[in-house]
């Protein structure tokens, strides 16, 4: 039966070609809106290479450092005192990445220049100070080498992870493990090469990473109550099961209590371990996540609704058109339920053109606006670290991206195509066949 | 086969109400095949469409193969057409995206019937009214005695006991016309089918077992 | 005529729902993008005041601590101070180099600015203070409204301390006074107990094409010694310190910024401090306006407007080549009677457009009940009438535009039919 259904469809759209070709620009163009959102909202959210725990990420940013006597605060992010003693504690999660936060380092650490001893090459890179269990948490491809150490990370000895690009433009080769390396004319040796990380992963990309021990800018306010506690880093926290967030947020502030104690300057505050989504959710639109949700759904409800209506019109034509056969079908003993069905899936044959088509509009949409879509936020570009985003196979081509683009062609089929189907099926058998 | 009794069809519009058909009480017995004349308007359509069970009456009842077709609901109408009633149009009706084949096949598609009886089926009637070699043609690559025979065979593809024509000549030339009323007196003797034709064609009603007339809504003959 | 095509149209009115309501949807989304473009194109061709042509900026930095080279300096010690001012010399004594500007957080194209406030009698301003050497309105090429030269202005420049002088930009004068010639007219600044008097007005000048606010500038006079006095600076604090420079006409070549930097590379490092980037200010402009968020919101709205456009073309295109194909006995029996094959055309094309109109007017009402709820951003222009209507009829016109592209095709098909074939179709 649908066998027959399928090979009228084909003979259908073969006789009214520009009404097909329409009708697949329609859903192709619908469907490649929907999908930039899928697509994006897939980059960021699902596990990608090295960050494959987004479901099980929650971090820990601000950290504020009240003065006794309100003599002021510190708004900052972790200080590697704060790290050392509050977060290093926690037993909940399975591991605590602690990173530089990327959009401090410009106004902390400047503009940072690496060179390789006997070249000339001196660019300017995009450095980040990290801890061993770093290495733990997100998943790296060592091209040579190995990650540094928990040692080196403890005695803040100068190692370097480099990523293949960068090791080609300082070396012009990339086995340098062991070789040294002037980081803003600090010796550094390298432990490591890494394959070039993209953008997309916000939380780890960078040119170059060191122990954040090693770093004397951040290291100088170990002592420090105040910047020793708020200061740039982040906790990239790794649970054991997502639902442990809130057995984390209990503990912290537990050890945030404890921490007090110790300080006699001031106290500190802060926030509640916030999941992978949420945190990316909100820094989307800069809103906070309820408002962000409820624009998007705004957005991509505009998105279906003008295409949906657009091809409802062009459905009602065509059914119109196609009035007598219907008649035809009743006659001879069609039920409507039978008929609506076979409306029902000659349009999904209609839109699946529509919809590779539209999949594929999508990924180029996705390549040329990427910057603007995938990038950390509006900070991010500006650092100039938004150029490095580039898009592997694997974060198009999956099976949760083609499963959300045959969803999107179903709800726009079903939205499309009902309405003046049952109009047309609805009517009287005598006047459709006079029709 | 067919009875009607005191059937009744008034057309309601806001200003205008027009009778169609008036205390029409008519018998069509099992074989026979009955013609029915009458000019244009004097509702002789409206009977057989509601004999089609593909329009419903006023007022009256219809009873068809012994069994009471007022009050069905849309499925049990759909189903009664599709196993006891086939249809022959004036304008041929069929499925110009389908192919010939495609569209004999098109009753036994609302049965539960494989694809391969399917084609079965109406293989056999495609030979039966001679079309065997047209078969994988499309309906605008047929001549109009053609796309009737073919709509004939569909007609006559799920084994219906009555067939049901609306001036099947009507769009043919006299030639065309004269093999179709052929076929359709090869169905009604050879297999026993019951034919209700609608004609404006005296010669052709001579033919028929028996005629009645209408005139504006009514019996005459 | 319209009359004739509106009784078409209600007769067709079901197969014309769903146009009418995909151009209803379409029409609102639209009025509201074409505000905001309109916006943007108004904001941005408003003068930004800094002419940046043969302008360099170079980049200070410091060595860090941990740097083997790296030179301990005593608390206090002027040492770093006379570091900087060395390579600014030497900037200088370039022979490419025309003037050399200083300012501390007073560049145009950056997100650093240091706020203030002004009053006059009880309205109080918003304003960006800059610091700036008199040499800097040269670099830039900033007169005075009233016509005088840069040189002129900067001469003016009051110091941070005890002056009752101030600077301002022609914004200031505009939103305060409501005219620019307000030279001696007087102001009070920050927490000032005391007026000041206005001593010069600048043209005027913003942060960049997108600002809204900082056309609002008071200017001080930037000294190094001065400002490090007051803020208790450390070597650190003097890469904020920001040094530009024009260079003599018909130097500028492409990599001409780079150029320098190679060649002066050596002589512009003084103690700790060295110059660790030579940029272009036009590309530093472009890199600031390219990575805004206006510009990316932009681009954003430019691709969704595009979007809808095209789904009405498709749906009118759609539409009307099946009204075509269904209508050709009538457009057949319109020609038997004398209608020329451009008047079917026009039939055609004029139904679309009124469809349009047509939806324009309940579209209008939700626009101004949007309006009404104050959905409409006043940053740029107050929302009012002229505003409201030049928005409506712009957004007519684009959709008129796509309409009219839509409809051409199906209508010169009827119009090529032949009228004894067409009424065939009967």
């Amino acid at each position: 039966m649908y066998k027959q259904y399928l090979r009228q469809a084909w003979q259908l759209m073969k006789q009214n070609r520009f009404f097909s070709a329409v009708y697949i620009i329609g859903t192709g163009l619908a469907i490649s809106m929907v999908m930039v959102m899928a697509v994006v909202y897939h980059i960021r959210t699902a596990n990608i290479a090295p960050e494959v725990n987004r479901d099980r990420m929650c971090y820990v940013t601000n950290v504020s450092f009240n003065m006794n006597d309100d003599k002021g605060h510190l708004n900052s992010c972790v200080g590697p005192r704060f790290a050392k003693e509050v977060m290093y504690n926690l037993k909940t999660p399975e591991a605590v990445a602690v990173a530089t936060m990327t959009q401090m380092m410009p106004f902390t650490v400047g503009d940072v220049f690496m060179q390789a001893p006997g070249h000339d090459e001196a660019p300017k890179v995009s450095l980040m100070g990290c801890n061993d269990q770093f290495w733990r948490v997100y998943a790296f491809t060592f091209e040579e080498g190995k990650p540094f150490t928990e040692a080196d990370f403890q005695s803040g000895l100068p190692r370097a992870v480099l990523t293949e690009s960068l090791s080609r433009k300082l070396f012009r080769k990339t086995e340098v493990t062991g070789q040294t390396v002037l980081i803003n004319d600090v010796k550094y040796i390298v432990s490591g090469v890494v394959a070039d990380v993209s953008g997309v992963a916000s939380d780890v990309c960078a040119d170059v990473w060191i122990p954040y021990t090693s770093m004397a800018v951040i290291m100088n306010k170990m002592a420090d109550e105040k910047e020793g506690s708020a200061n740039i880093l982040v906790a990239n926290i790794l649970l054991r099961d997502a639902d442990d967030i809130g057995l984390l947020k209990d503990e912290l502030a537990q050890e945030v209590k404890r921490y007090n104690t110790t300080l006699t300057e001031g106290q500190v505050t802060c926030n509640d371990p916030v999941s992978y989504v949420d945190q990316m959710v909100g820094s989307l639109l800069r809103m906070d996540v309820k408002q962000t949700y409820m624009t998007l759904s705004i957005v991509l409800l505009l998105f279906l609704l003008v295409p949906a209506l657009n091809l409802s019109g062009l459905n009602t034509s065509h059914m119109q058109d196609r009035i007598p056969e219907i008649g035809v079908r009743k006659a001879f003993g069609a039920p409507r339920g039978t008929l609506m069905s076979q409306i029902f899936v000659e349009n999904m044959l209609l839109m699946l053109p529509g919809g590779v088509a539209g999949l594929l509009f999508s990924y180029v949409l996705v390549f040329l606006f990427r910057n603007l879509l995938l990038s950390s936020g509006v900070f991010a570009m500006q650092m100039g670290t938004g150029g490095s985003i580039f898009l592997s196979a694997g974060m198009l081509l999956n099976w949760e991206v083609f499963l959300y683009a045959f969803v999107v062609c179903l709800v726009l089929n079903l939205l499309s195509s009902m309405v003046p189907a049952w109009r047309a099926v609805k009517v009287n058998i005598t006047e459709a066949l006079n029709a | 086969m067919i009875t009607l009794t005191n059937l009744e069809k008034i057309y309601r519009t806001k200003e205008i109400e027009t009778v169609a058909l008036e205390n029409v009480n008519l018998t069509v017995n099992k074989g026979e095949f009955l013609s029915i004349m009458g000019p244009s308007g004097c509702g002789k359509s409206t009977l057989l469409n509601i004999i089609g069970l593909l329009d419903s009456p006023t007022s009256g009842s219809v009873e068809i193969a012994g069994t009471n077709t007022v009050n069905m609901n849309d499925k049990q109408l759909a189903t009664f057409r599709n196993q006891k009633l086939g249809f022959v149009f004036q304008s041929f009706h069929l499925i110009n995206s389908l192919n010939v084949l495609d569209n004999v096949e098109l009753p036994l598609l609302y049965r539960k019937v494989s694809a391969k009886e399917r084609r079965a089926a109406a293989e056999a009637v495609l030979e039966k009214v001679g079309l065997s070699h047209r078969m994988r043609h499309f309906p605008t690559q047929l001549s109009g005695g053609q796309c009737q025979r073919v709509a004939i065979a569909r007609a006559i593809v799920g084994n219906p006991a009555i067939i049901l024509a609306d001036e099947p000549t009507g769009n043919l030339d006299s030639k065309m016309g004269a093999e179709v009323m052929e076929l359709l007196h090869k169905l009604n003797k050879e297999d026993g089918r019951t034919i209700v034709m609608v004609t404006h064609n005296d010669e052709q009603a001579k033919q028929t077992s028996r005629t009645v007339r209408f005139f504006d809504g009514r019996q005459v003959m | 005529m319209i009359k004739h095509i509106l009784k078409l149209i209600w007769s067709q009115f079901r197969s014309n729902t769903w146009v009418l309501a995909e151009l209803l949807v379409v029409f609102v989304v639209l009025w509201f993008m074409t505000d905001y473009f309109l916006m943007q194109g108004v904001l941005m061709h408003r003068p930004v005041g800094y002419k940046l042509d043969n302008v360099y900026q170079a980049v200070v930095s410091l060595r860090s601590s941990d740097n083997p080279s790296f030179i301990e300096y005593e608390e206090g010690s002027e040492e770093p101070m006379r570091n900087l001012e060395r390579i600014v010399e030497r900037i200088r004594q370039h022979p490419d180099v025309e003037v050399v500007g200083l300012s501390y957080y007073s560049l145009p194209y950056t997100h650093s600015n240091i706020g203030n406030g002004v009053w006059r009698d009880s309205t109080r301003l918003n304003i960006r203070y800059m610091l700036v050497s008199p040499d800097y309105f040269r670099v830039f090429g900033i007169g005075s409204i009233l016509g005088g030269s840069p040189e002129e202005l900067g001469a003016k420049l009051p110091g941070m301390k005890n002056t009752t002088d101030i600077v301002i930009s022609a914004g200031i004068a505009e939103t305060l006074f409501g005219r620019t010639d307000v030279i001696g007219s007087e102001l009070y600044s920050g927490g000032d107990s005391v007026p000041r008097h206005i001593v010069a007005v600048t043209e005027p000048v913003r942060n960049d094409e997108y600002s809204i606010g900082h056309r609002h500038v008071a200017f001080g006079l930037f000294s190094l010694p001065e400002l490090a006095g007051e803020e208790e600076m450390v070597e650190e604090d003097l890469t904020n310190v920001q040094i530009t420079f024009r260079t003599r006409p018909g130097i500028a070549s492409a990599d001409y910024a780079g150029k320098f930097l190679r060649e002066m590379k050596r002589q512009l490092m003084a103690g700790n401090l060295w110059v660790s980037d030579i940029r272009s200010y036009q590309k530093v402009r472009a890199d600031y306006l390219a990575n805004s968020p206006e510009t990316g919101s932009r681009k954003l709205f430019s691709a969704l407007g595009a979007f809808f456009l095209v789904n009405v073309f498709l749906a009118v295109i759609g539409t009307f080549w099946f009204r075509v194909r269904r209508r050709r006995s009538e457009l057949g029996l319109r020609m038997a009677v004398g209608s020329s094959r451009s008047g079917i055309q026009g039939l055609m094309i004029g139904e679309g457009l009124l469809l349009l109109t047509l939806a324009m007017l309940p579209a209008l009402l939700v626009c101004l009940n949007l309006v009404w709820m104050d959905v409409l951003s006043t940053t740029v222009m107050a929302a009012g009438v002229g505003r409201f209507l030049t928005v409506s009829l712009l957004t007519w016109s684009v959709l008129a535009f796509v309409i009219f592209l839509a409809t051409w095709y199906p209508s010169r098909k009827a119009s090529r039919l032949e009228p004894a074939e067409a009424l065939h179709y009967e």
